[in-house]
């Protein structure tokens, strides 16, 4: 039987759906599924009774909140696609609009995280979708498959000083040490794994886009921050936390 | 003959060896252990062992015709276990049947509270089965009263709701040792921190509200004991024995301790005598006797004992295993010559031809190649080092003329293996040799101290008289320089040396002139040591330096010549060249100096001596005895279990990012291999890991995560504003809470207090939790900075809470705080929680 699919977009950048497209499973995705809800491509109709949605951006308005609570009501499962729905996304750096994660309004089956999702978390989440499983996310952190971990030592001592690399760090790829032994604060070890460590293999340290893998991001960055030896201007760097999600109690 | 045939199958055998050892067993616990898929199969085999096994409350126990047939047949544990049973106990139940007990304590929870409605209230909680109220429950007398209790609801988890576990959680544990286990017993406790703590002579206080308190403190242990699951925790015999690297003084005397005190001994020399660097000496300062002697009584009273097996010139190949089962491979290099041959009657030394430089006397004198180390050395057996050995198979004369054909010069390499509980090093320290800056030159009277003692020893260099070694003259004037070496510590008993010299010089030559100098500016900041005692023979100089004459050498000590005939230079220790080697294999760090550090050791491994810096005789003896009673009272187990208060490892989660490492105050924690290796008897159970875990791969045995999350959601239901959580590490932030709860320093009904192990535990998830759940306030209260039971617990969470401030609103930061109480502050706990109290009312 053909799942009817219903994909909706939230306050997003449409990163993710795009993503979708690109997909190298896409073409099966889309031969085995009824994408019967999809007002990206379509015309809006009225809502009918969908086997799984794909909800893709933050809530910023109210009339947002009142549409999903209908997806919710109208589909047997609802996933949120990407970080932005799942954590509420990069819109929370910005001072002047706050976006929050639909899990604050609605029930959530399962996340897909990501900015965008990488393309084999992604596609492994939708063959386990069309196989009718839960989502299956890693447990582990980055640090896991993480290529530089050889270099570390286990003693975080260096000073933090920088969120990127500079240039001269940035294009020496010899024998690349891990970015904290470096001074350079790097995200992984508070972010799930799952994205074969893309961002880091390509020099630049993780930021945490996959979201916490136990406890909440919030609290599992003051747990680490606070075992670093952090510069003053770090510590009180609100962008830390609000790099993808928007988080408890802190005010920017 | 039928018992034989219920032993002969190998899963029978291992199931009488589980319930002998662990009591009862449940049907799914044995499958497990066994490793069965099958039902049936198992069934079959427990109706085989018919009445050797009896079945009580689904678990399997041993009857007491089992015990007889397993006592008669006299059956090894290794027979009936086999290989593959993992030595591992298991505590705690996923089952749960629950009973309270609500001690009224002479009526003081009475006066206060309806203790009537409060038992009829917990009747309804879930998983509860009966609840019970004691008038003295720490009493006796109630021992007989609570055991049938139990055993007439087959309760397996007891919630105490009574005074405060830091008082009588031992005699109470202590009732139920056989009833139930400790683990799953939970207290809450409903005096110190109840019905002592909010009756107020000054503000008339419902006493509903305090006994709602009472009941959420119940409801809280109830739940937290229901979260218990089973631990399974690994049960080591211990193996009686001790493996000693290195035969100096330390190690000697330790293994002369242990042997007394029954402990078999493995004493592993490298070199092929035992005595170490002492029996070069002449003599020990303040000790009469000259040291060889003192070495060969030693050694004389350890060859007489049973209990110690000596291995010189052994070598370490490798070691594995864990504290109370070692095993260690080790190399014994040939000697060349039989020791159960010899007699020692020196036929082959005064047949030997060839002759090489002496090691024992620093190369200033000659051996021939086969020797004996010293005179009085053991084994008293002649040898050949392995670098003159090529010279003697061309030669083979000795071979020819030993009477007793001890001589073997094809002697081969031996391997061997020894199994031991604790392993020591006591390989001891070198001594400082870069002494080019001091013109050290022996042909021409500059030597070392060490050399000096060769001196002045009467089978040494010059027989015992003092005279120049360039030309046999009697010497009149000697200087020594005191603390040669590195400039970053101190041997402090360098003093006692240069009065034993000084006192030795005038034996021989009452006319001789001594002088002895420091050297203040290489002492640094260590001056102030060597200035507490001062003889008139010491200079203290600010520079001094060593000129070579013609004839005469001169010290000068800030521009004044002292012409001496010998110049001493008197070493420092130094940290053993072998210890970088050793590091790896036997699981040790370094100080700052460079020497062994105490702190932080591998459980099962110990230092003495030297090793550990620099010592002097009598230090050495003293580490050693009190190694030596460390080591007696760990061996006189007969097995070990870690403390359940520990943390376990899901390795399923665990990414290897090292937090934990780092945040582990004890170093109990270890990368081995890409994995995660946690040495349970070093750990001490703070949580600071577990709160630094990312992945949530660590977790405590007894104060999990889940269970203080639970503890915070139950707390909650509290209609009471406002809302202060305090989370108070156990031994002082609880402790000062009891204290104003025993003091009746009265606080709010609105404060519910989560014990913790440490302030470390606390993880900033619990705090953004409670505030969430609508706590107004949290207080984490715990030791003071500098005397953390967990030496960095406290600025750990002071790191956190800290940061966590920092970046939260402003509105929030009031709401936070962290305390630094000792265990009597209870006045101070009392204030500080009612002004917050205070604060957080205005804010509401």
């Amino acid at each position: 039987m053909e799942l009817k699919i219903l994909i909706i977009s939230m306050t997003s950048c449409s990163g993710c759906i795009s993503t979708l497209f690109s997909l190298d499973i896409f073409p099966q995705f889309f031969e085995k599924t009824k994408i019967a809800y999809f007002p990206f491509i379509t015309d809006e109709e009225k809502l009918d009774i969908y086997d799984i949605a794909l909800i893709e951006g933050c809530i910023t308005q109210e009339s947002q909140i009142r549409l999903i609570q209908e997806v919710r009501r109208a589909a047997k499962k609802v996933y949120s696609l990407g970080s932005c729905a799942a954590f509420g996304g990069i819109i929370n750096l910005s001072k002047k609009k706050e976006g929050e994660p639909l899990s604050n309004y609605i029930e959530v089956d399962g996340i897909i995280p990501g900015c965008p999702p990488p393309s084999s978390l992604f596609g492994n989440c939708l063959i386990n979708l069309l196989e009718n499983k839960m989502i299956k996310l890693s447990n582990k952190n980055q640090c896991y498959s993480c290529p530089l971990r050889d270099g570390l030592d286990y003693e975080y001592k260096t000073k933090i000083t920088d969120l990127i690399p500079n240039n001269r760090d940035f294009n020496s790829t010899q024998n690349p040490k891990c970015f904290l032994t470096r001074g350079i604060l790097c995200l992984g070890p508070v972010t799930r794994e799952g994205c074969e460590n893309k961002c880091i293999i390509r020099g630049m340290p993780c930021e945490g886009c996959l979201g916490s893998p136990s406890k909440s991001l919030y609290s599992n960055i003051y747990n680490f921050l606070s075992l670093l030896n952090l510069s003053d201007d770090l510590k009180t760097y609100k962008g830390i936390f609000y790099r993808y999600s928007k988080p408890l109690l802190i005010k920017r | 003959m039928e018992v034989y045939s219920t032993l002969s199958h190998p899963f029978r055998r291992k199931i009488l060896y589980l319930l002998d050892r662990e009591g009862y067993i449940k049907y799914s616990e044995i499958m497990e252990k066994l490793g069965l898929d099958l039902t049936g199969q198992l069934n079959f085999h427990l109706k085989k062992l018919g009445s050797l096994i009896g079945k009580e409350r689904k678990s399997y126990y041993l009857t007491e015709d089992g015990k007889r047939i397993l006592n008669i047949m006299n059956l090894n544990n290794r027979i009936l276990a086999g290989e593959e049973i993992e030595n591992l106990i298991s505590q705690g139940s996923d089952l749960n049947r629950i009973g309270i007990i609500v001690c009224n304590c002479n009526e003081e929870i009475s006066n206060i509270i309806n203790v009537n409605n409060l038992l009829n209230e917990l009747k309804n909680l879930k998983n509860v089965v009966s609840v019970r109220l004691f008038e003295n429950l720490c009493q006796e007398i109630n021992l007989e009263k609570v055991s049938n209790w139990v055993k007439e609801n087959f309760l397996n988890k007891i919630v105490i709701a009574a005074c405060s576990p830091k008082s009588h959680e031992h005699i109470i544990k202590h009732m139920f040792e056989d009833l139930v286990e400790n683990i799953n017993i939970e207290f809450a406790n409903i005096r110190e921190q109840c019905c002592w703590a909010h009756p107020n002579h000054k503000i008339q206080l419902n006493p509903l509200i305090i006994a709602r308190k009472a009941y959420l403190l119940i409801e809280a242990a109830v739940e937290r004991v229901i979260l218990q699951g089973v631990i399974k925790i690994k049960r080591i015999e211990v193996e009686k024995s001790c493996a000693i690297f290195g035969g100096g003084i330390a190690g000697m005397t330790l293994a002369l301790n242990l042997a007394r005190a029954g402990i078999k001994v493995y004493l592993i020399e490298k070199s092929p005598t035992l005595g170490g660097k002492i029996a070069r000496w002449h003599r020990i300062s303040n000790m009469g006797d000259c040291s060889i002697c003192f070495i060969s009584e030693l050694i004389g009273e350890i060859v007489k004992r049973d209990e110690i097996e000596i291995h010189t010139n052994t070598e370490i190949n490798k070691i594995s295993g864990e504290l109370g089962n070692f095993n260690i491979e080790l190399i014994k290099k040939p000697r060349y010559v039989d020791a159960k041959r010899c007699t020692g009657c020196l036929q082959c030394i005064e047949i030997c031809g060839n002759e090489t430089l002496n090691e024992y006397d620093f190369e200033l004198t000659k051996r021939k190649i086969i020797h004996f180390p010293f005179s009085n050395c053991y084994p008293y057996v002649p040898l050949i080092t392995d670098q003159d050995i090529g010279k003697c198979k061309e030669c083979r004369i000795c071979e020819r003329a030993c009477l007793n054909k001890a001589i073997n010069l094809d002697q081969k390499i031996k391997n061997f293996q020894i199994r031991v509980g604790v392993k020591v090093i006591a390989i001891g320290a070198d001594l400082f040799s870069n002494l080019h800056d001091n013109c050290y030159d022996p042909t021409n009277n500059i030597i070392t101290s060490a050399e000096f003692e060769r001196i002045l020893s009467s089978d040494g260099l010059t027989g015992g008289k003092l005279v120049r070694l360039s030309d046999n003259r009697l010497i009149n004037s000697i200087s020594i320089i005191q603390e040669i070496g590195p400039s970053d510590y101190v041997c402090e008993y360098s003093d006692d040396i240069a009065l034993k010299y000084l006192e030795d010089i005038k034996i021989r030559n009452p006319e001789c002139e001594v002088n002895i100098f420091y050297d203040l500016s290489k002492l640094k900041n260590n001056q102030d040591l060597l200035l507490r005692f001062t003889h008139p023979k010491f200079i203290y100089a600010n520079n001094v330096s060593v000129e070579i004459g013609n004839g005469v050498n001169y010290v000068i000590a800030d521009y004044i010549e002292f012409p001496s005939d010998l110049i001493v230079l008197n070493q420092k220790m130094v940290p053993n060249k072998d210890l970088v080697n050793l590091r790896k294999t036997l699981d040790f760090t370094f100080n700052e100096n460079g020497f062994m550090s105490t702190e932080t050791l591998a459980s099962g491994v110990y230092g003495v001596g030297s090793i550990l810096g620099p010592m002097n005789y009598r230090s050495t003896i003293s580490s050693a005895n009190t190694i030596a009673l460390k080591i007696i009272s760990l061996l006189s187990n007969d097995y070990l279990i870690a403390d359940l208060t520990g943390i376990n490892i899901n390795e399923e989660k665990c990414g290897l990012c090292g937090l934990c490492i780092k945040s582990c105050p004890f170093s109990a924690i270890t990368l081995d291999l890409d994995k995660i290796k946690i040495d349970r008897f070093k750990c001490k159970g703070c949580g600071s890991c577990v709160c630094s875990c990312p992945t949530g791969a660590l977790e405590m045995n007894i104060d999990s995560t889940e269970k203080i999350m639970r503890t915070i959601e139950v707390f909650s239901k509290s209609k009471m504003n406002p809302k202060i959580l305090i989370f108070a590490c156990e031994s002082c932030g609880y402790a000062a809470a009891d204290d104003a709860g025993l003091k009746k320093l009265a606080y709010p009904p609105s404060v519910f207090i989560i014990k913790v192990p440490c302030a470390g535990r606390v993880d900033s998830e619990f705090i953004l939790y409670s505030l969430k759940s609508g706590f107004d306030g949290i207080m984490v209260i715990g030791c003071r900075e500098n005397s953390c039971n967990y030496i960095d617990g406290i600025s750990q969470a002071k790191n956190r809470i800290d940061l966590l401030r920092e970046n939260v609103e402003p509105e929030i930061r009031k709401r936070i705080i962290l305390l630094n109480l000792n265990s009597i502050e209870g006045k101070k706990f009392s204030d500080s929680v009612n002004s917050f109290h205070k604060l957080l009312l205005m804010e509401v």
